[in-house]
C-alpha cells in the first residue's frame, strides 16, 4: 500500500473526478433519452433531492446502504410518474410542471428531514455508520496509477462504461430511432403506429430509477449524510450536460467527465490550502462554468424540435 | 345536467374558475397543515391559536406579517410580469441577495455624506445592480437563446457564495463573531409608523401602491397585451409586430429590479445589517405566490399576506411546541401542486363536457 503523500496529486485528482461524475452522468444520460423522446424534465432536482433523503432515511433506519439505495432508486421512479401524470393528463406546461416539483420536493425534504432528526436535539445530521464505498479490483488495482484512478473506485463508478454503452447501443437501434421520430414529430409517429404515450411513460420511468440512483449514490457514496438542499443545483447541472453534449451518449459523458473534473478540483483545492483563495469562489466553480460553457458551447447543436411541448392526439 | 350547463357557460369565466382553484389550494393545505397539527400531537384549536398570534394576533406580528409579506410580494409582482411573458425567471432569489448586497455597500459607504438622500440611492442602486443580474440571462436568452432556468438558477447560487464571501471577508464586522457585516448608519434606517415595531412607511406604501399599478400595467397598457400575447405564443407576437426580444428583456430586467428593491427593503427595513440569514428561500417563494395568486397583482397581494403569516405563524408554533420547523416549506409546495393541477384540471373538464353539450 502506497501512502498518499508518494502519489502525485493528478492521480487523485482523475480518481475523484470519475467518482464524482457519477451521479451527474446517471442523471444526464437519462435526460439525454428523455429530452429526445421531446420531454423536458425539469424535475431532476426535485426527483434527486426527495431520492437522497430516502435513502438516507431507509439506510439510517435498517443500516444497509444497499437496500437504502434501491428504495431510493424506485422512490425516483414514484415522482418521476407524478410528473408525466402533471404534464400529460393534467395538461400542466412542463416546465412548470418540472419547477413545481422541485420546490415541492425541497419543502418535502426539508420538513421530513427536521422531522426524522428532531427539533430540540442538536442540527448536526447523524453520519450514516455503512456506506457503499470503494471496491478494489484484485490485481489490477495493483498496477501504479492506472490502478488506483481505474480499479479502486466506488461501486457505481464501474457501473458508467456499461451504461454508457447501454445508452449508446439504444441510441443507435431502431427503438432509438422511434424515440428521436417522436421527439421530432410527435404527430408523424403517431399516425406510423408508434406509441408515442407508452414509449415517453417508459423512457419516464427509467429516467426515474436512474435518477434516483443518482440522489441515492449522494447520500449512500459520496456525502454519507442528508443536508438541506444537498443536490445544490446538480439536477439542472445534468440538464446542461445533455446541451453541452448535444443529445449525444459519448459527448455526454466527456461533459460529465469535465463537470466531474471540476467537482473535484473544488475538493482538492481546498485541500491544498490556497488560503489566499476564499473557499467560496472554488465552491461557486461548477455554477460559474456551467454558465461559461452554456455560453460557449450550447447552441453548437439543435434541440429536438418538439421538446418541452406535450402532445396530444386531436379526436 | 344542469350543472354541466353551468360549467360551459363557465368556460368564458376561466378566470373564475382559476380563482376557486387558488381557493381550492388554500383550503386543501390549510386542511394538511391541521392534519400535522394533529400528527405532531398538538392541541388543534391552541396550536391554530399559536398561528394566529404570532401572525396576525399582536401589534408587533401584525407589522411583522406585513413587513415580510412586502418583500414577498414585491419579488412576485416581479415574477407577474415575466411569468406572463412566458420567461420562467426563477433567479429571483439571486437578485434580492444582489440587491441587498448592493444596499448595504451603499449604506456603509456613504452613510456618513448623503443624509436624507441616502435611502433613496441606496434604493436606486440595488434596483439597478438586481435588474443588471437579471439582465445577463436575459441577454443570453435573447441573443443565445440559453434556457432561462438553467442561467437563473446557477446566478443564484453564485449570488449566494458572493453574499458569503462578502460576509466572512471584505464587509465582516470585525467585532463581531458571526458572518456578518456592522450595522448600516441610522439615517439609513427606513422611517418607522409605530417607533417600537419595524413595519416601515417605505413597505406599507409599496404593499399598497404596487399591486394597482401592476394591474394598470398589465391590463391597461400596450406594454401589458405585448406580453400577455407573447406570453401565449411567441409566433402570435411577431406577426402582431411586437419586437420580441426587447419585451423579453424588459420583463426579466423588471422583474429583477423588484426583487433588487425586495432586497433593499430587507436590509434597510428589516434586519439592518448583511447577513446570511437574510436568504431564506424568497425567490422560490415568490414563484408559489405568483402561481397561487393566478398572475394577478391583487391575488398576489393576498397571496403574500397569507404566505408570510403562515410563515411568521407556523414558526412561533413550531418554537413554542417545539416540533420540526419546515411545516411552511411543505405547504408553500403542496400549494403549488394543488393549485396547478386544480387548475388544469377545471380547465380539462370544461373542455371535455362543453364537447360533450355543444357549445
Amino acid at each position: 500500500m502506497v501512502s498518499k503523500m508518494e502519489i502525485p496529486f493528478l492521480v487523485y485528482l482523475f480518481k475523484d473526478a470519475i467518482w464524482l461524475m457519477t451521479p451527474l452522468f446517471f442523471a444526464a444520460i437519462s435526460e439525454m433519452l428523455v429530452e429526445k423522446s421531446g420531454v423536458l424534465n425539469l424535475s431532476l432536482e426535485g426527483i434527486m433531492l426527495i431520492s437522497a433523503f430516502t435513502a438516507f432515511a431507509i439506510t439510517l433506519q435498517f443500516q444497509n446502504p444497499y437496500l437504502g439505495f434501491l428504495i431510493g432508486s424506485l422512490s425516483g421512479i414514484l415522482i418521476n410518474i407524478f410528473f408525466y401524470v402533471l404534464f400529460q393528463l393534467i395538461g400542466i406546461s412542463q416546465t412548470l410542471a418540472g419547477l413545481s416539483l422541485t420546490i415541492f420536493a425541497s419543502g418535502l425534504t426539508f420538513f421530513l428531514f427536521r422531522m426524522m432528526i428532531g427539533y430540540a436535539i442538536s442540527p448536526t445530521p447523524p453520519l450514516l455508520k455503512n456506506t457503499i464505498g470503494e471496491l478494489a479490483i484484485p490485481y489490477l488495482s495493483d498496477l501504479p496509477f492506472i490502478g488506483i484512478i481505474f480499479f479502486r473506485q466506488n461501486l457505481f463508478a464501474y457501473l458508467l462504461i456499461p451504461l454508457l454503452f447501454f445508452f449508446y447501443i439504444i441510441d443507435n437501434s431502431q427503438i432509438g430511432l422511434k424515440i428521436k421520430t417522436i421527439g421530432e414529430e410527435p404527430a408523424m409517429a403517431d399516425s406510423l403506429g408508434i406509441d408515442v404515450y407508452k414509449y415517453r411513460l417508459i423512457l419516464i420511468i427509467i429516467q426515474g430509477f436512474l435518477c434516483g440512483a443518482a440522489g441515492s449514490i449522494l447520500t449512500t457514496s459520496i456525502y454519507n449524510t442528508f443536508l438541506d438542499n444537498i443536490t445544490a443545483g446538480l439536477g439542472f447541472i445534468a440538464i446542461t450536460m445533455v446541451i453541452l453534449g448535444g443529445w449525444n451518449p459519448i459527448k455526454t459523458f466527456i461533459s460529465c467527465f469535465l463537470f466531474g473534473f471540476i467537482y473535484a478540483l473544488q475538493f482538492r483545492i481546498q485541500m491544498l490550502g490556497f488560503t489566499w483563495l476564499p473557499y467560496q469562489f472554488t465552491l461557486s466553480l461548477p455554477y460559474v462554468a456551467t454558465i461559461i460553457f452554456l455560453v460557449l458551447f450550447g447552441r453548437r447543436y439543435k434541440p429536438p424540435s418538439s421538446l418541452g411541448k406535450t402532445y396530444k392526439r386531436i379526436k | 345536467m344542469k350543472v354541466f350547463f353551468k360549467i360551459i357557460k363557465w368556460r368564458e369565466k376561466l378566470g373564475v374558475l382559476n380563482v376557486l382553484a387558488s381557493i381550492l389550494a388554500v383550503g386543501i393545505g390549510m386542511a394538511i397543515l391541521v392534519l400535522s397539527l394533529y400528527m405532531c400531537q398538538i392541541n388543534i384549536s391552541l396550536g391554530l391559536q399559536t398561528i394566529y398570534a404570532g401572525s396576525l394576533g399582536r401589534y408587533n406580528s401584525i407589522s411583522e406579517t406585513l413587513l415580510r409579506a412586502t418583500i414577498l410580494a414585491l419579488i412576485s409582482y416581479g415574477l407577474i410580469i415575466s411569468f406572463t411573458a412566458g420567461v420562467w425567471n426563477i433567479g429571483a432569489e439571486g437578485q434580492y441577495i444582489m440587491g441587498a448586497i448592493a444596499s448595504t455597500i451603499v449604506c456603509l459607504t456613504l452613510g456618513n455624506i448623503l443624509g436624507y438622500f441616502l435611502i433613496p440611492l441606496a434604493m436606486i442602486i440595488s434596483v439597478i445592480i438586481g435588474a443588471a443580474w437579471a439582465l445577463i440571462p436575459g441577454l443570453l436568452l435573447v441573443k443565445l437563446n440559453i434556457n432561462e432556468v438553467l442561467t437563473t438558477l446557477m446566478m443564484n447560487y453564485i449570488a449566494q457564495y458572493i453574499l458569503s464571501w462578502l460576509v466572512t471577508g471584505p464587509l465582516q464586522d470585525k467585532t463581531s463573531m458571526f458572518p456578518e457585516s456592522p450595522y448600516i448608519p441610522k439615517q439609513a434606517f427606513l422611517p418607522r409608523i409605530i417607533p417600537i415595531y419595524r413595519l416601515n412607511y417605505v413597505s406599507l406604501i409599496l404593499l399598497i401602491l404596487l399591486a394597482p399599478l401592476i394591474h394598470i400595467v398589465l391590463g391597461k397598457t400596450w406594454f401589458g397585451l405585448s406580453l400577455k400575447i407573447l406570453g401565449s405564443s411567441k409566433r402570435t407576437a411577431r406577426y402582431a409586430g411586437i419586437n420580441v426580444n426587447r419585451t423579453i428583456i424588459i420583463s426579466i430586467v423588471i422583474s429583477g429590479a423588484l426583487a433588487g428593491l425586495a432586497g433593499a427593503l430587507e436590509i434597510m427595513g428589516v434586519q439592518y445589517k448583511l447577513r446570511p440569514g437574510i436568504v431564506q428561500g424568497y425567490g422560490y417563494t415568490g414563484i408559489v405566490i405568483t402561481l397561487v395568486g393566478n398572475l394577478h397583482p391583487y391575488g398576489a397581494l393576498l397571496a403574500s399576506v397569507l404566505m408570510a403569516s403562515l410563515i411568521n405563524g407556523i414558526s412561533e408554533t413550531c418554537q413554542l411546541f417545539q416540533i420540526p420547523i419546515g411545516l411552511a416549506q411543505i405547504l408553500q409546495g403542496i400549494f403549488l401542486i394543488t393549485v396547478i393541477s386544480l387548475r388544469f384540471l377545471f380547465r380539462f373538464l370544461i373542455e371535455k363536457y362543453s364537447k360533450v353539450y355543444g357549445e
